[in-house]
């Protein structure tokens, strides 16, 4: 059971620092788009 | 904020780990990949981290950026989802498959040459992330000379044409007649090299993507993160039930990793896409040349 538990946070815990920020970096983006003068700014890959 | 302690009792500086995810981050973000096929080899060379260990964190860390990166570009809408559907159930039968080698390697003990020994998981691992390190920085030399920067990897790729049916079209990317059994057994052996060597399997993949099938390259890097992040939840947890994951190591490395991913991402803008490809060969090379320093050093 106690590993169990230890599995679930080493899920939960990088799936909630993820999601924090996906939502920093999206406020981000929005404020560079929004001071930039160029269009299609790269997209940045973090999958590997 | 002391020092992460491992199962094995050996400390590793959190600073120092956070530095390596900034580092590792910076030029993942530069060169647009995640860069965990270069930080797992580095946990162990520069840290000592155990193998077994630096796989599973290296895992539990791209559970979060996989997460990222799934989110990013779904709302890009790239990539090609039927891609994804066809590779899933093999990559999570690899990813168990590729635990199990690892757990199975850390128990083989030594081979001994002339009085001479050296740990089974040391030999067999580090010489696969070295052969994949060389295979993955030479298809990006073949790829970055005079003109290559042109968009002739657009043509149906070689693996397209396999006649190994059934065989479905990829609309999303144009292609037609393409092997579904093909993809499925790059989805297992996608999935086994997360498992054993806790990479997400994008830096194996997006070569696979762009030169084998033709896949353009936004589409190639926005195909494949659903499974990675699955694979990613499969390997982490199967590690982790097998004492595999320090979270102390994968928190530094996430949160470091992805910050400074931005920042690189953003100097890319000011290099061609030969010169990156270029300076990202010798950055393997040299991760290449560690792993050989490691493997020697420990023969003895």
């Amino acid at each position: 059971m106690t590993e169990w538990i230890h599995a679930l946070e080493c899920v939960l815990v990088p799936c909630v620092i993820g999601v924090s920020m996906f939502g920093v970096f999206e406020l981000w983006d929005r404020r560079r788009r929004r001071t930039s003068d160029h269009k299609g700014l790269p997209v940045i890959d973090y999958t590997i | 904020m002391g020092p992460v302690v491992l199962a094995s009792g050996q400390e590793v500086s959190v600073f120092g780990v956070a530095a390596l995810g900034i580092g590792v981050g910076y030029f993942a973000g530069m060169f647009g990949i995640g860069g965990g096929f270069i930080m797992t080899p580095l946990l162990v060379v520069i840290f000592g981290v155990p193998l077994p260990t630096a796989v599973g964190s290296g895992l539990c860390q791209m559970v979060g950026t996989s997460l990222v990166a799934f989110l990013r570009h779904r709302r890009l809408t790239q990539g090609e989802v039927r891609f994804d559907a066809l590779m899933l159930p093999g990559s999570l039968l690899g990813a168990e498959l590729g635990a199990r080698t690892l757990t199975w390697l850390s128990e083989a003990g030594q081979l001994t040459i002339e009085g001479r020994s050296i740990p089974w998981i040391s030999l067999i691992v580090e010489t696969l992330y070295a052969a994949l390190l060389v295979w993955v920085a030479m298809s990006y030399l073949r790829n970055a000379g005079p003109g290559r920067d042109k968009l002739d990897y657009l043509r149906p790729g070689p693996l397209s044409r396999v006649a190994l049916g059934p065989r479905l079209g990829f609309p999303a990317v144009g292609l037609a007649g393409v092997s579904a059994s093909l993809v499925g057994y790059i989805g297992l052996g996608i999935g086994f090299l997360s498992g054993l060597l806790g990479i997400g399997g994008g830096v194996a993949l997006n070569p696979v993507l762009i030169y084998g099938y033709g896949f353009p390259i936004r589409h190639a890097v926005g195909t494949g993160i659903a499974v990675l992040f699955t694979t990613a939840v499969v390997g982490t947890v199967a590690h982790s039930l097998r004492g595999h994951v320090e979270l102390g190591l994968a928190v530094p490395l996430l949160v470091g990793g992805t910050l400074s991913a931005q920042l690189g991402a953003v100097s890319s803008r000011h290099l061609p896409g030969a010169t990156l490809a270029r300076i990202q060969s010798v950055l393997i090379f040299t991760a290449v040349a560690a792993l050989a320093w490691d493997l020697l050093s420990k023969f003895r």
